[in-house]
This record gives structure tokens, C-alpha cells and sequence, in this order.
């Protein structure tokens, strides 16, 4: 009984502890809106304090050096890091990682979020070692980078090497214009995921690779003692930055700058009929507001994704709370069916639309400002804007489209992917073999090599049908084994809103009048989109580029006619009218005037 | 809230149908047009009076279906081709209405006997079919004024969305007020079972 | 099955070598044919690691890939690093392990062992494989056998006195490169001729010494029962006498075991040269330098063999280059640095081509210079012959493969204590040629015990 006691009122005095969990300096602000600073000792992965001088160095660790002050476990819930999490509502679409491979002709959208259109990474094959490797570097940390649950027993050596990419704290709040994003990429993609934060900062330098070291790697060795040129990851210390107290002063933000999301959230359009420059013009950035002036997140790091319910939506800011500033938009002669039906972006973000899509190139997909960009014009992967398209309020918005590419087996009617690394292995080989053009666009491909790739994958997989698929397109063997095209909706291509950059009203569409869009040749509803077309010898189809907004073409079409006599109805109406007007006006005042005079004999 | 009132005017159609349903009927509808015409006075004015009423008559209905129809069974206004439509029939309604209102105005104005009834009051009005046809002629007439001027400004750049959408909601409802009206009008025809008696300076 | 056989067999049916080569099973030429063993079945092994440093976690590396083995314990006396992290290791791979700082420990509560892989300091070689042979076990002992030619006597006597099998961990002997080379190019087909001269050499880059947590160092008085003043002994044990030999006995016991092997002899004597010329000598008291000459009296005849392990350059890396009238066979046990070379005097190798003992060479001799007056060529590099055979498999899991099999009575050892012993001979005395700086002279009863 005592016991008993005992124990209940232990657990009583742990939770009545828990619930008295004093926050940490960091959490509450207390008002003062001048940015502290940060004048700290940088502690390891063991808590061990850092001096330069010593050896081996080790990366400084975010959860140790950052964690006694910031609440690492509520952060690394944030909305930047919990891809992974399945418990987490995915929301709206946004923008996927896209696996690409020139030679196994393979271009897939990828998220661990489950958005519709994506794959997830562990459906391909895709473990979180290669996913992180290849995409942590667009990746602030945490998540994948850090889920154990994530990684798989076969490459349990492989992270003990490379080790866990901590939320990187840094990727946001160092303010240091110094702060190299271009470093964490090359890291990540050496899997030096332990040192990847430390050597984007201005603080340290990391050479070596983890990803040449072998399984039992420890991080005490030094080189590897026989592979001289396998240099194992190695930091040095910037001495100069660190007291004699071994405490550094480290250049921090709340205000995080935009360069820091630029680098992950950029994006260029390019378009076969004109090239166009970055648009740098976003009018809310022009007007001085920073990105997270309207992407905003406490200590949760729940970053406001823009969305219509949001605080800083557009509609919030605009139409209701005036939020730094906003003006209320009066929207002349725009009939509020438009507000209705069409969501904010469509009129005021991105490119104005063209006759064709625009290639968009995009931070995470073709790793812009880094030594890996993807340059040319049609560089893969291939990724189109504007797509306009009706979101999930309805509404039409525009969009960034991928189709995916892929090798897949027809199972019951419908497709299951093969394994990526199985198509690198088979059919890679194949098709490098006959690449020697320098392009950032597929290879050049006929029939005859599409046929032998198929062939050699129907063997690996006998009695089922492989089938590739790019863009509307399946490409399979029929009985004879002669290559087939038909045309199909499966897999659909994946679509995520664009919202930036925003244009002022001068500038969006409208601006000139209802024909910007209501017209029989304007973009808006005549567009085209380029279907993903692999065989050089077949030009790239063009499809309507209203396929996914649910419209009726041909009503579209005859009420886009109706401006053309516009003008001439509008003169005829007014005319008629001004006539209805003159009668009415005519007999009212005969009235008033029978009125007046009956008046004028009672009088009398 | 317009789908009610649609609702509201459609009930009122099938009330005033039911009960006017012994006197009401297609054919009588023809005979009673065909009786009117014959005491209209001839000319190329009746022509015109004849022509016109019918393509507004016409096309009123189907301005009205258009625009009601889809408030009523989707709730949401029209689009797509029925908005379409009623974008492209509206103009020629306007250019029927108006030499409809050419042709009739001069045999609508009040005389002195309509203002020697006025005096007398409602009761008298309502039983002087003449009168009252150039009362529903009138309130027809100023009601459609506001209506079709309403949407004759949403076509130019001079108000904002919302001032757009105020326009609309005139033009909604004050169209709803003439539908009812001329369906009123319409019914009491048959309930009087009375010739239209023209009655002009 | 005598090689004879296997010979025939191959000659016949080339395909099927080069599918076998290429699947990484060179292991058909081993002495009796292996069959893999199935896990959960009776034929599972329990087994203890005893040190899981580096060389223990390579050990454990490979062996997690070999079906059947059940991992039972862990010992290391570096409890806060080397064992936590080999038991959370072990434990995600689902074996159901215990860590235990001490050996007579382990051995006092785990009663269901089957071996014992012993990767502790050389020092430390002797009381382990000791206690365990005693204990019931089997041992696999990571090579050098010791420090100490007693304590490498001792292996081998306790290894009559309890007749378990004890294999010592130089993998050269299994990996199937080697005894491909060995059984089939130099013993069958004789492709080099009379082997006449062997060069060979371990070239290291300058390395730091190997640091430690100090958040997770040994207590002072746990390193010191177990042999060592302080932490970087206990790190950098090699470099110590008393503890380890040096990089002659670290690099080079692999290599010269591979002399005694293909020469299928011993040395007669040792000349060596060394000295530690680069490092701290307080911290480094063996030799950073090597150079060894050694004689052999072979069945061909005499062989004169040099061998050096630098740890100051690591230029040309590892490798052994056997070279006889009729050719070179340059083997490393990383596969980029093999090949053959043919002497210009021998007869073609088109022969051992089609027989499917050589690959054909990839590059030719390119022709002269066409209106060229005078015929004049630069000295061009021999065409390089490749095996046949590749190995993909980590370095150490053929060899822990035929152990365990062993155990299993399917194979024999290709290292035995006695193979070992003579090794471990050879190694040591250089040590003792470089201390003295003269020529140091084997006695063939040196080698047997």
C-alpha cells in the first residue's frame, strides 16, 4: 500500500513538473524588438565546447549549441521539417523534389508529403540516405535528413558515417551575408550531413567527403589510411572568431533576410518564343516587405503557407485587416464573378502568360545558384508555367506542372512503378551508350533504341507489360514487339501553385481590359502546353493549356467572341437606353406638370 | 437570399396559376391576344406595337429563365452558356422593349379620366382595367429602367467589384420584381377575363 | 574434387567461369566446395566480438552480411563509445546482444557461444584466443597473432591442447583473387615461369594520431588494468611497444604471409632497414620506416624478396609483385591495382586467354608512325592482363565465411594457427633485423612448434 502511495504520487509530482515547464530564454520574446545578441560557445554533437584549436574538430551541433536556448524538439515539428511525418495534414500542394535521370529517362515528382500527383520516395525504391544526399541540400535540416524511422537497416553503416542533418538553424536566421547556401548543397551531396550546416556558415571550413569513407568511418580517425585521395570530412575553424573563452559571436536574424528563402524558393521562366529575365519584381518586396513579413511562424515554426483562411493571405491583408498598409483594391470594372471564380494569382503572379507555357526552372528542381544549375533554356527537368488550373476552393489559379517519366508496369489497369534503380541499372547503360550531344535535355532517342530498352526490361519482367510513360504518352511492345504509343491520363501530370513574383495592378492581366483574357486569341484560355515528348523525331505536342481549368472550351470561346463587338453594343445600348430615358423623362415631367396645374385649379 | 426570392415568385406563379387555372389556358391566351390586336387600331404603329411586344414578350421570358433557372435549381447565378445567352439576348430585348415603348407610350399616358380615378382610390383603380393596364405599364417601364441601367453602368470602368456586384444585385432584383409583375399582371388578365380596353386621348 | 578436375571442368566450360567470376564466387576454387548456410536453422552461430574498434567493426561489417550468424555478446573495455556503439548497432540488426567491458565476464555468463572473433590490441591476442579455446570456443584472431613470438606459441599450444579451430585473419587466404592466382596461374598454369624476385610494399600517407571524446575517455584506472598508461595508448596502441609491432607487423604481416604463400616457403634470412625518421618517437616508438630484403629457398630456387611499408607517402599504395622469367603477377587485395604483365621472351598468352585463366588485355601497342624514317618508339608499357575473377564482397567475409563454415565441418581452414605461426615468425624477426642492423637468419625449426 505504501508503495502504491508512493508511486502515484510520483507520477502525480512528474506531471505537475511537466505542466510547470518553465520555457526557454529563447521562446518568449519580452517585447524588445532589437535583435539579441548571440555571443555563445558552440558545443558538438557530445556537448562538448569547441575551441578551434583543437583535434580532431568536430561540426558544431544546432540541437546542442542552439537547443539550451530554443525549444529544438517544438521546432523540428515545424512545418519545414515534418515532410516525413504522416501524422502531419500535407495541405496544399507545393513544390516537389524531382528525381531526375537523363538515361534511365526518368523525370518524377517526389514528396514524402502525400499531395496527389507526387510519389513518395519509398514507393521507388528511394531510401532517405539518397534522397537526402541528392535533395538535403534544398532541405533546412531535420525531417528526412533525420528520421531514423526513415532509414533502412541496409544503409544503418551509411548514416553512422555520414551522420543526421540537424535542423539547421542557420539556413534562416544567419543574417551574415556571408552564409553560403551553394557549401550546404555541395555537402549534403557529399553526405556530409553532420558538417553540412557548419561549413555554409562564415564560421568554419569542411573539406572531405563522408560518402567516400568507408562503413566504419569514426569520426576520431583522421585520414583514411589508404585511400590518400578519400579525404574524410574535415573542419577548420575560423581561430579569429572565437575568444579566448572558446564563446563566438554569431550574426542572427528574427527577420529572417530574403536572400535566405530566396535560395531554395527562386525561380526563372524561359520560353521558346522569347527568353525572359528572372522576374525580380515582386511588388509586395518592392514596396519593402520581406518574405516573412506575410510567411510568418512563431516558435512552432508553422509557417503561414499564403493560404486564403491565413492571416496574411491575400484576401486578409487586402480586403480586410489592411496589414502593413495593404491597399484595398477597388478592381474597376471588374465584374466580382471574377473574385469568385478566379483566385488572386491568376491576375497578379508569375509571367504574363503566352501563347505557349513557359519552362520554368525552379530552385529545388533544377538547384539553382549552385555549381549543379541546370542552365539551358530546356534543361530538365522540364517543368511549365503558368498551367491554370481550378484549386481546391475551386477557383482557377496558376500553376507549375510536371509530368512525370517513368518506367512502369501495367498491373490490373493500373501502373506500378518499377524500381528506379533497377531502370538505372538496365536500361542507363543503353542509352549513354549512344548520348554524346552536350545537352541538359533528354538524349536523343528513336525507336529503335525505345524498343530495345523496352525489350530488355520485358525480360527482367516476363509475362507483364512495361510500358513508359512521358507526358500523355505510353510507350510499350505490342504482341509483335514493335513499339506502340496511345495516348492516356495515367499517371496525371503534378500541379503546385505559383504565386510569385507578384505584379502590381499596372501589370496584371486585366490591366488592359476584359480582352486580356476574353479574347479568341488571349493566352488565358488559348494557351498551349508542351506534352512530354521524349522521342526527338516526334516535335513536341502541344496540348490545350485549359485541360485542367474545367471550362467549356466552346463557351469560353463564344463568350470571349462577344468582345469583339463590345465596343459597338455598348454605344448601341447607351443609345437605346438614353432614348427609354428621354420617353420616361418626357411624359414624367408631362405628369408633374398635369400635377402642378391640377394643384394650381384647386387653388384657385 | 435571391434564391429565396426566386422561390418567393416561382410560389406565387403556382399560386395565382392554381387558382386562375379554370379560366387559364393557351387557347384563350391566343384569343384574348387575337381580340386585342383586332381592337388595336390599325396601322404600321400596330405593327410595330404587335412586333415588338412579342420579341420582348419573347425574350423577357427567357432573360428571366435564364437568370432565374440557375439561381433557383443550383443556387449560384448563371454561367457558362446560359450566362452566354443571356449576355447576347439581353441587348435585343433592350432594342424590342424600346420600340414596344416607342410604339405604346402615347396610348399608356395618363389621361384625365386615369387621374379622376387615381382620386378615387385604390378599390376604383384596381377595377378600371384600363388603368391599371397603364399602371403595370408604367412601374414596368421605371422598373426596367433601373433595371437595364444598372447593368448598362457594370459594363463601363466606373465602379468597383463590389460596386459591380451592388449593380448586379439591383439588376437581379429588380428584374425579379418586374417577373413578378408581369406574372401578377398576366394572371389577372384571365381572372378578369377582360378585353383590353384601350383607352387614349 | 582435385584441381585436376576443376581444371578440365574449366577448360571446358569457359562461360561458366567468367559467370561465376563475375558473381563474386571464386570460392569454387576453393579446396571443397562451400554451401552457404541458411540463417535460423540448426546450422546458426552464436558468436562474440571481442574489441570492436576499427578492426572490429569491420569484422562486424561483414559478418552481419553472412547468413547464420547470431551475435551473443560484445566486449570492449571502451564502454562509452566502441561498446555502446557496437551494441546499439548489433541491436538494430535484431541480435539480442549483451556488452560487456570484460572478457573473463563475458566468458563466465555466456554459456551458448559457438567462437569467439578476437580484434583486440596484438597484446591482447594471446589471453583471449586463450581463455576462449578453454572456454569451448572457436577463434577467429585478427592478425598479427601477437606481439610476442610466446604469446603466438601460445595460440598455437592451446589450440592442440583443446583441438578447436582457430583461424587467424589474414583474408588474403580466402579472397578469390588470390587463390585464383596462386592455385590456378602459378601452380597450374605456371604462367610466370621461375619466380625469381618478389617486390612488394604498404605506402601510407602522414596520419595524425587517432583522437578520442574526451567526454567519453576510459577511466585511468580501467585502462591501466587493462594495459595502458593513458588514453592515446590505448588509441594508438600500434605505435607502442609492448603492445602492437609497428607498421611491419600491422601492413606488413599481411603482405609477407602472402610471400610465404605463393613461394610456398619461408625465408631463409632478413635484411632491414628502419628507423622512426618522421613521427614523435615518444609517441611513436616502432618504426615509421621499413625496408626488408628477404631470401627465400624455394622450389624454383632462390628468391630474393623486398618489402617496405612507409607511413610518410602513400605513392603506388599496396600491392605484391611476383615476378618470374615469364612474367609479373602484380596483386593487390584492392582489385584496380592487379595484372599480369608478360615477359617479352615468353610465349604468348593467347593460350591462358582462351583458357580462360587470363582476361585479354585492353590496350595495344600502338603501330608506328606511318612514312616514319626511322622506326623510333618510346618504351611503351606491356599490355596488362586482368583476372578473370572480381571480388565485390567486403575484404574480410570470404575469410570469415570459410571460418565459419569450418566450424560448420564443411571446409578447412585456409588459415590455421600453424599458417599463422609462420607468418607471425617472419613478421616479428624483421623488427628484431632493424634493432640490430644485420642480417637475421631463420631457422626452419623457428617456424614449427
Amino acid at each position: 500500500m505504501k508503495f502504491f502511495l508512493l508511486l502515484l504520487t510520483g507520477v502525480y509530482l512528474l506531471q505537475a513538473a511537466d505542466s510547470l515547464q518553465v520555457p526557454l530564454l529563447g521562446d518568449q520574446p519580452d517585447g524588445n524588438r532589437a535583435t539579441p545578441i548571440h555571443h555563445i560557445k558552440l558545443l558538438d554533437q557530445d556537448s562538448s565546447v569547441i575551441y578551434p584549436d583543437e583535434h580532431p574538430l568536430l561540426p558544431f551541433s544546432t540541437q546542442k549549441t542552439c537547443g539550451p536556448c530554443h525549444n529544438y524538439a517544438v521546432i523540428s515539428r515545424g512545418w519545414h521539417f515534418n515532410a516525413a511525418d504522416s501524422a502531419v495534414d500535407a495541405g496544399r500542394q507545393g513544390p516537389p523534389f524531382i528525381w531526375l535521370n537523363r538515361h534511365a529517362l526518368i523525370q518524377i515528382p517526389l514528396s514524402y508529403r502525400s499531395w496527389p500527383g507526387v510519389f513518395n520516395p519509398q514507393d521507388l525504391g528511394i531510401t532517405a540516405l539518397h534522397f537526402t544526399s541528392r535533395f538535403g541540400g534544398y532541405m533546412p535540416g531535420g525531417g528526412v535528413a533525420a528520421d531514423t524511422s526513415l532509414q533502412t537497416l541496409k544503409n544503418y553503416w551509411r548514416w553512422q558515417v555520414s551522420g543526421q542533418a540537424e535542423v539547421n538553424c542557420f539556413a534562416c536566421h544567419d543574417a551574415s551575408p556571408l552564409y553560403d547556401a551553394a557549401e550546404y548543397v555541395d555537402q549534403m551531396k557529399r553526405q556530409n550531413f553532420r558538417w553540412a550546416a557548419t561549413a555554409s556558415t562564415d564560421l568554419a571550413r569542411v573539406e572531405g567527403s563522408a560518402r567516400n569513407m568507408p562503413d566504419n568511418f569514426d569520426l576520431y580517425w583522421g585520414v583514411a589510411p589508404d585511400e590518400p585521395r578519400k579525404q574524410p570530412p574535415t573542419v577548420t575553424y575560423d581561430a579569429r572568431r572565437f575568444d579566448k573563452k572558446g564563446q563566438v559571436d554569431l550574426v542572427l536574424t528574427r527577420k529572417i533576410p530574403n536572400d535566405r528563402c530566396y535560395f531554395c524558393h527562386s525561380q526563372k521562366f524561359e520560353n521558346n518564343q522569347r527568353q525572359t529575365e528572372a522576374l525580380y519584381d515582386d511588388v509586395h518586396l518592392k514596396a519593402g516587405l520581406h518574405c516573412v513579413e506575410c510567411h510568418q511562424n512563431k516558435l512552432d515554426h508553422q509557417i503561414d503557407r499564403g493560404l486564403a483562411e491565413n492571416e496574411n493571405s491575400c484576401e486578409n491583408c487586402h480586403l480586410n485587416s489592411g496589414r502593413f498598409g495593404a491597399p484595398k483594391p477597388q478592381h474597376k470594372g471588374l465584374p466580382p464573378v471574377h473574385l469568385e471564380k478566379v483566385a488572386c494569382t491568376t491576375c497578379h503572379s508569375g509571367p504574363q502568360p503566352l501563347n505557349t507555357s513557359y519552362l520554368a526552372h525552379t530552385s529545388l528542381a533544377h538547384e539553382l545558384g549552385t555549381k549543379y544549375a541546370h542552365r539551358e533554356a530546356t534543361a530538365l527537368p522540364h517543368i511549365q508555367a503558368p498551367v491554370f488550373a481550378r484549386n481546391a476552393q475551386g477557383k482557377i489559379a496558376p500553376n507549375y506542372m510536371a509530368w512525370p517519366v517513368l518506367w512502369a508496369i501495367v498491373r490490373n489497369d493500373s501502373l506500378s512503378p518499377i524500381p528506379l534503380e533497377q531502370v538505372d541499372e538496365v536500361i542507363s547503360p543503353l542509352i549513354a551508350r549512344g548520348d554524346s550531344l552536350p545537352t541538359e535535355d533528354w538524349p536523343l532517342l528513336n525507336d529503335s533504341l525505345l524498343t530495345t530498352s523496352l525489350d530488355t526490361l520485358a525480360q527482367i519482367f516476363p509475362q507483364q507489360q512495361v510500358v513508359l510513360v512521358a507526358g500523355t504518352n505510353r510507350f510499350f511492345l505490342n504482341s509483335q514487339k514493335q513499339l506502340t504509343v496511345q495516348q492516356t491520363d495515367v499517371p496525371e501530370p503534378y500541379l503546385w501553385p505559383l504565386a510569385h513574383d507578384v505584379r502590381p495592378a499596372a501589370q496584371a492581366l486585366g490591366a488592359n481590359g476584359c480582352t486580356d483574357c476574353h479574347s479568341l486569341s488571349a493566352p488565358f484560355f488559348n494557351s498551349k502546353i508542351r506534352n512530354e515528348t521524349i522521342l526527338s523525331d516526334v516535335q513536341a505536342s502541344l496540348l490545350p493549356g485549359n485541360r485542367f481549368m474545367k471550362i467549356n472550351q466552346a463557351t469560353a470561346n463564344l463568350f470571349s467572341s462577344t468582345f469583339l463587338f463590345r465596343p459597338l453594343l455598348k454605344i448601341v445600348v447607351v443609345l437605346f437606353y438614353l432614348l427609354l430615358l428621354a420617353v420616361f423623362v418626357l411624359y414624367f415631367f408631362k405628369g408633374i406638370n398635369y400635377l402642378i396645374n391640377q394643384l394650381n385649379q384647386q387653388q384657385d | 437570399m435571391f434564391r429565396i426570392s426566386v422561390l418567393i415568385v416561382l410560389l406565387v406563379t403556382i399560386v395565382l396559376y392554381w387558382k386562375n387555372r379554370k379560366q387559364h389556358s393557351l387557347n384563350q391566351l391566343k384569343n384574348q391576344l387575337l381580340q386585342n390586336l383586332k381592337a388595336d387600331r390599325p396601322g404600321f404603329l400596330k405593327q410595330l406595337r404587335m412586333f415588338s411586344f412579342a420579341w420582348s414578350a419573347l425574350l423577357f421570358v427567357l432573360l428571366g429563365l435564364s437568370g432565374f433557372l440557375p439561381e433557383l435549381l443550383t443556387g449560384h447565378h448563371m454561367s457558362g452558356f446560359i450566362l452566354v445567352l443571356h449576355v447576347l439576348l439581353a441587348p435585343f430585348f433592350l432594342i424590342a422593349f424600346t420600340f414596344w415603348i416607342f410604339a405604346s407610350v402615347k396610348r399608356q399616358a395618363f389621361i384625365e379620366k386615369d387621374w379622376q380615378i387615381f382620386k378615387q382610390g385604390w378599390t376604383t383603380i384596381r377595377s378600371h382595367q384600363p388603368t391599371m393596364d397603364k399602371l403595370f405599364f408604367w412601374s414596368f417601364f421605371l422598373l426596367s429602367l433601373i433595371g437595364i441601367g444598372a447593368i448598362i453602368l457594370s459594363l463601363f470602368p466606373l465602379f468597383s467589384s463590389s460596386g459591380i456586384g451592388n449593380l448586379i444585385g439591383i439588376h437581379r432584383y429588380v428584374m425579379l420584381l418586374l417577373f413578378l409583375i408581369a406574372v401578377v399582371f398576366y394572371f389577372r388578365y384571365f381572372s378578369l377575363n377582360q378585353k383590353i380596353k384601350i383607352e387614349e386621348k | 574434387m582435385s584441381f585436376k578436375e576443376n581444371t578440365d571442368n574449366s577448360l571446358n566450360r569457359r562461360q561458366f567461369l567468367k559467370k561465376s567470376a563475375a558473381a563474386g564466387a571464386g570460392l569454387i576454387f576453393a579446396p571443397m566446395v562451400m554451401t552457404r548456410a541458411r540463417a535460423n536453422d540448426s546450422n546458426d552461430l552464436n558468436v562474440v566480438l571481442i574489441g570492436a574498434g576499427a578492426e572490429g567493426s569491420v569484422l562486424m561489417n561483414s559478418m552481419l552480411k553472412i547468413p547464420g550468424i547470431r551475435f551473443k555478446a560484445v566486449v570492449d573495455i571502451w564502454e562509452k563509445y566502441n561498446l555502446r556503439r557496437a551494441v546499439r548497432l548489433l541491436k538494430k540488426y535484431r541480435h539480442d546482444v549483451r556488452g560487456y567491458i570484460d572478457y573473463r565476464e563475458m566468458l563466465a555468463k555466456e554459456k551458448d557461444l559457438d567462437a569467439a572473433i578476437v580484434a583486440t590490441p596484438d597484446f591482447w591476442h594471446a589471453p583471449h584466443a586463450v581463455a576462449c579455446m578453454e572456454a569451448g570456443l572457436h577463434v577467429y584472431c585478427e592478425k598479427e597473432m601477437s606481439n610476442t613470438l610466446e604469446g603466438a606459441r601460445k595460440i598455437v599450444e592451446a589450440q592442440r591442447r583443446t583441438g578447436k579451430l582457430v583461424q587467424i585473419g589474414h583474408q588474403r587466404r580466402s579472397n578469390p583473387r588470390y587463390r585464383f592466382s596462386f592455385f590456378k596461374l602459378i601452380k597450374e598454369a605456371q604462367l610466370l615461369g621461375r619466380i625469381t624476385t618478389v617486390n612488394g610494399q604498404w605506402n601510407r600517407s602522414v596520419q595524425p594520431d587517432l583522437a578520442w571524446p574526451e567526454k567519453y575517455a576510459i577511466p585511468e584506472h580501467i585502462l591501466r588494468q587493462y594495459g595502458f598508461e593513458n588514453m592515446h595508448q590505448f588509441r594508438n596502441w600500434r605505435w607502442y611497444k609492448g603492445l602492437g609491432g609497428g607498421p611491419i607487423v600491422d601492413l606488413g604481416s599481411h603482405q609477407l604471409d602472402i610471400y610465404n604463400w605463393f613461394l610456398e616457403s619461408v625465408p631463409k634470412s632478413v635484411m632491414a632497414n628502419g628507423g622512426t625518421d618522421y613521427y614523435d618517437p615518444s609517441t611513436h616508438e616502432w618504426y615509421d620506416t621499413v625496408l626488408a630484403t628477404f631470401v627465400y629457398q624455394t622450389k624454383y630456387g632462390t628468391v630474393r624478396a623486398f618489402y617496405q611499408t612507409i607511413t610518410t607517402n602513400s605513392n603506388l599504395g599496396y600491392f605484391e609483385a611476383f615476378m618470374g622469367d615469364q612474367g609479373t603477377l602484380q596483386i593487390s587485395e584492392s582489385g584496380g591495382r592487379a595484372g599480369l604483365y608478360r615477359e617479352q621472351m615468353a610465349p604468348p598468352w593467347d593460350r591462358f586467354v582462351e583458357l580462360g585463366y587470363l582476361k585479354p588485355p585492353k590496350e595495344e601497342a600502338p603501330k608506328p608512325a606511318a612514312g616514319a624514317l626511322l622506326d623510333v618508339r618510346e618504351t611503351l608499357a606491356p599490355p596488362r592482363y586482368e583476372l578473370p575473377v572480381v571480388m565485390r564482397d567486403p575484404y574480410h567475409k570470404p575469410h570469415l565465411e570459410n571460418f565459419f563454415n569450418a566450424i560448420r565441418g564443411k571446409e578447412k581452414l585456409n588459415c590455421p594457427v600453424e599458417v599463422g605461426y609462420e607468418t607471425a615468425v617472419t613478421v616479428l624477426k624483421v623488427n628484431e633485423a632493424v634493432a640490430s642492423g644485420r642480417k637475421i637468419y631463420y631457422r626452419p625449426d623457428e617456424f614449427k612448434i
